[in-house]
This record gives C-alpha cells, sequence and structure tokens, in this order.
C-alpha cells in the first residue's frame, strides 16, 4: 500500500498542528509552539473508499504556517501531493480569507486534487454570538467541516473524507 | 574537508567521522531507490534493504526529480526542517539532502540534525565539495572532449579535405596538358573542367558539413514540447521516398519537453540515409519508438545492403563512407552519421548501430535519448 501525500495549510496558529496530534496521537497539547519547516504525520485508515473497506495510508504534511501562503514556492511541498485540506480559525476572518486564496493556489498547482476546508476552534462558537459560515466558503465546491482539536469533533470523519477521497480521484 | 575522492569508502569514512560526531548521517540508495547502507545513529528509523520513501516520506512524490539527478548531478534534492511523527515514534527535524553520484551508480543522502547544520553549516559544506568534485569532473571531460575535437579537425583537414585538393591539382594539369596539345583536346579539356567543378562542390559540401558539425552542442537550443510522431512524421514525408519504399512507425511516439532542433537532425539524418543508401527499388524502413527509465528511443531498423560491422566505428567519424568513395558524388559529404553522432552525445545521449546476421541484410540504428532536460 502506497502512502499518499497530503498538505495541511492555513494561516499560522489555526491548529493544524493541532488537528494531526489529535488524529494521530488522539491528544491535545495546550501549550501552543508554531511549527518550523514540515512536521509530517503518518496516519493509516483501514475503512477509507465509498465502501468503507479500503486501506490507505495518509501522509501529513503540516506546514509551518509562515510559509503556508508561499508553499508554491517550496516546490518539495507541493510535489506528489494527492491533495491539500485548508485550515482556518472560527474566531478569525482574517484566516478564513486566507483559506480562499490557498484554495485558488491549490486549484492551479494541484488540479484535479481534492481540496477541503476545515473550519478549526468550533468548540469556541458558543463565544461567537454572530457567528455564521462565511457564504465564500460554503459556495467555493469544496467540502467543508467545522472541527475541534480540543474536544476531536469531525477530525477523523474529515481525513477518512479526505482518503476516500483520493482514492476515488485516483491521484 | 574529508570529502575529496568519488571512492565510496572514502566518503563512507568521511561520513562515520561526521556521524560520530553527531553532525552528518549518510545513507546509500541504489537505483531502484532501496536503502542499501547508512551511517549515523540519527537514521536507525531509516531500514534497510527497503525503499527510502517507507522511511522517509518527505521523499513522496520525488520519483522524478530522483531520475532528473542522474542527467544533473551539481544538483540535489534538498528538504530541510522535515521531523517525522507517527503512533511508533518521533524522529526530530532532520534536513534531508540527495545526491546522484555518477561514478558509483549510486544516490547519497546526507542527513543532518537542523541544529548542527544551523551553526557549522557543516552540511553546506560537504555538498559544496561534492558540487565542485562534479564540476571539476565535468570541465575536464568538456576539455577533453575540445581536445579530441581538434586533433579530428586537425585530422580532417590535413587528410580528408586534401583528397580533393589533390584531385583539383591534378584535373587542372589535365586541362593544361589538354589545351597545349597540338591539336589541343578540347573534349578531354572540358571534361576535367566539369570534374573540376565537381570537386569544387565536394570541398565546398566538406567545409559547409565541417562547419556544422563544429557548430553541434555550442548552441543553447530550447526546450519545447514535441509530438515525437509528428515530428517523424513530418520527416519521412519530407523526404518523399519512393511509393515502394515502405515506411512504417511502431512502438510508442511519445510527447516530450526536449530539444526538437538536434532531434530533428538525428532522426532526419537516420531516415533519409536509409532510404538514400538502399539497393532496391522497393524496401521497407521502421522507424521505432520507446522509452526506459532514463531515455527515449528511437530506432531506424531498414532491409538494405547492411554495414559491414568492420564499418561499424568508422561510419560515425566525419567523412567516412561504407563505400570508401570519397571524392565521388559531390552532394554527399559523408559527414551525416558524424553530425548525428555529435548531437546525440551533446545532449547526453548515445547511439548504437547493430547489423543483423540472421537476415544477412540490413541494419538498425538505435538512438537513445535523455528525457529529461535541465533549463539553462
Amino acid at each position: 500500500m502506497s502512502a499518499r501525500k497530503l498538505l495541511l495549510l492555513g494561516d499560522i496558529g489555526v491548529g493544524k498542528t493541532s488537528i494531526a496530534r489529535r488524529l494521530v496521537f488522539d491528544r491535545h497539547d495546550t501549550g501552543y509552539k508554531a511549527t518550523l519547516g514540515v512536521d509530517i504525520y503518518d496516519y493509516a485508515i483501514a475503512d477509507a473508499g465509498p465502501k468503507g473497506d479500503q486501506p490507505v495510508d495518509l501522509s501529513i504534511w503540516d506546514t509551518d504556517g509562515n510559509v503556508s501562503e508561499h508553499i508554491y514556492r517550496e516546490k518539495h511541498y507541493v510535489i506528489g501531493a494527492s491533495g491539500a485540506i485548508i485550515v482556518g480559525d472560527v474566531t478569525r476572518p482574517g484566516s478564513q480569507d486566507m483559506m480562499l486564496r490557498l484554495a485558488a493556489m491549490c486549484a492551479e498547482k494541484l488540479p484535479g486534487r481534492h481540496i477541503a476546508f476545515i473550519l478549526n476552534k468550533s468548540d469556541l462558537i458558543g463565544t461567537l454570538p454572530d457567528f455564521v459560515v462565511p457564504e465564500a466558503l460554503t459556495s467555493s465546491g469544496h467540502p467543508l467541516v467545522l472541527t475541534s482539536a480540543v474536544n476531536g469533533d469531525n477530525i477523523r470523519q474529515a481525513f477518512r473524507d479526505a482518503a476516500s477521497s483520493i482514492l476515488r480521484r485516483g491521484y | 574537508m574529508i570529502v575529496g575522492t568519488s571512492s565510496i569508502d572514502d566518503i563512507a569514512s568521511t561520513a562515520t567521522f561526521l556521524a560520530d560526531r553527531g553532525r552528518i548521517n549518510a545513507v546509500w540508495l541504489d537505483e531502484s531507490l532501496h536503502v542499501r547502507r547508512r551511517i549515523g545513529s540519527l537514521i536507525d528509523f531509516i531500514r534497510l534493504d527497503r525503499p527510502i520513501i517507507e522511511s522517509v516520506p518527505a521523499l513522496l512524490g520525488h520519483e522524478a526529480e530522483f531520475a532528473a539527478l542522474k542527467h544533473d548531478p551539481t544538483h540535489a534534492i534538498d528538504i530541510p526542517n522535515v521531523a517525522l511523527m507517527s503512533r511508533s515514534g518521533t524522529v526530530p527535524k532532520l534536513n534531508f539532502s540527495v545526491f546522484w553520484r555518477p561514478d558509483a551508480r549510486d544516490y547519497v543522502m546526507l542527513v543532518a540534525p537542523v541544529l548542527a547544520t544551523q551553526m557549522p553549516d557543516l552540511e553546506n559544506l560537504v555538498r559544496a565539495r561534492l558540487i565542485a568534485e562534479e564540476k571539476l569532473r565535468r570541465t575536464t571531460a568538456e576539455l577533453e572532449r575540445i581536445n579530441r575535437d581538434l586533433e579530428e579537425f586537425a585530422y580532417i583537414i590535413s587528410h580528408d579535405l586534401k583528397v580533393p585538393l589533390r584531385a583539383l591539382k591534378f584535373l587542372s594539369s589535365d586541362v593544361v596538358t589538354a589545351l597545349d596539345g597540338e591539336p589541343a583536346d578540347l573534349e578531354a579539356a572540358r571534361t576535367a573542367s566539369h570534374d573540376m567543378i565537381a570537386q569544387s562542390k565536394r570541398m565546398s559540401s566538406m567545409l559547409l558539413g565541417l562547419l556544422e558539425y563544429a557548430q553541434i552542442g555550442r548552441k543553447a537550443e530550447a526546450i519545447e514540447r514535441v509530438d515525437t510522431a509528428k515530428l517523424a512524421g513530418e520527416i519521412v514525408a519530407s523526404l518523399r521516398p519512393d511509393p515502394a519504399m515502405h515506411v512504417a512507425m511502431t512502438g510508442t511516439w511519445p510527447i516530450a519537453d526536449t530539444l526538437p532542433v538536434p532531434l530533428d537532425l538525428v532522426l532526419r539524418n537516420l531516415v533519409s540515409n536509409a532510404i538514400k543508401h538502399h539497393d532496391r527499388a522497393a524496401g521497407r524502413i521502421e522507424l521505432a519508438a520507446g522509452a526506459d527509465d532514463i531515455y527515449l528511443t528511437f530506432a531506424v531498423i531498414d532491409d538494405g545492403p547492411g554495414i559491414d560491422p568492420a564499418w561499424h566505428a568508422a561510419v560515425f567519424q566525419p567523412f567516412r563512407t561504407v563505400s570508401g568513395d570519397e571524392s565521388g558524388d559531390p552532394d554527399h559529404s559523408g559527414i551525416g552519421l558524424a553530425l548525428v553522432k555529435r548531437a546525440i552525445e551533446s545532449v547526453g545521449g548515445k547511439i548504437q548501430l547493430a547489423s543483423d546476421p540472421g537476415r544477412g541484410r540490413g541494419c538498425t540504428f538505435t538512438v537513445f535519448w535523455p528525457k529529461s532536460f535541465t533549463k539553462t
């Protein structure tokens, strides 16, 4: 079984590393430490595919938020990628604007590949009285899920969906 | 710096020295990217005799780049600042740098902890040394090639071009003798004059051919997307073979990012030769294409008279013709196959000539044309 490379992109501090660590180690670290370079997480899914019976190894590239927006300049990030999950923060509209820019860049650099949105920190939505998911994200054509690395909501499902989509697309 | 030779043992010795000090670890990979040797404790997570990709997923998707390194060993695949995380354990931040070593036909991957390389930058020094050695090797090879060219041109000028010159001298004597006779032999003078014109044409053709030969590989050619089937089809059409000469294209003809001008020269000369030197009115010429890991392959197979194996090396030298007739057809300079070989070698390819002893006729020219080129 060959591994599939999946990029985890997004503005600095949106929770990319927290999502990856929740997914792989099933834990949440409260301290924040910015990622420098790239951390590559190995995550095996046994039940991907439309029938939930296909195994796949994901090689998840947790990138430095500072370079996410310019990731196309670092060709070793993009090369061989089967898809990208673009992460934003429900509390930071600026990070959501960046999601759209990253999606446009991925559509150009990774044509035909899986591109999905994650709006992280959904556990904080209760503190945001006026929060609505931006229409620009819902109408983009890319799947979108709300996740929380704090309690793990929807994270495994988002990556299982990504794996199934990657298998379906054949990349 | 200790890495100073291309010997694997010397590089291994250097790698051990550095690895013992926690600086740089090294991994040797064979051409199929399996791990054959490793030095250093930082890389215990890299499994021997397994594909490197299994241990270092950061290299996922770089397969084409690995192949490209073989064509430009002065380059490296650099993946800096990578940590590897899995449930079975984590590996702290490392820099990976992979090179191709053409002399040993293997890859060396240098692995260095990020902090160590940020301070004395040893990895960059090792890398700079390896690159400098490769550039020196290339420069030396280029100088050797230029020296061979000079010797070859000196030989051509002193020997090959003397043949038509000598003929001109004798023919002009014939003209004088014919005109000085009592009575003057005008017919003999006319014949000798026509022969002089033919020899002049031949000499002019040889000089033009020599100029073209010298210029191959000196100009920067543009890389373009080339439909090789279309290119070959256009070449055949432009040569207008007799309808009785059946030209067939077989195999898989790729669309490639390549150098169209020298490729056109190569295929045009080979197909033209196959048509021109066929000794029968009806025959078959096959153009076959394919590919292996490194090369696109193009073969021109004919059922003509064939070439005696004794001539297989000589036919690629300027002005050497199988017939040995170096003063005949003024349009036939005898430089076509020399141009072909030089054009192929200037792009890093090679050509093979084979006869088919089973058939007793025909020959096959196979061109190994590099798959990838570095834009310069």
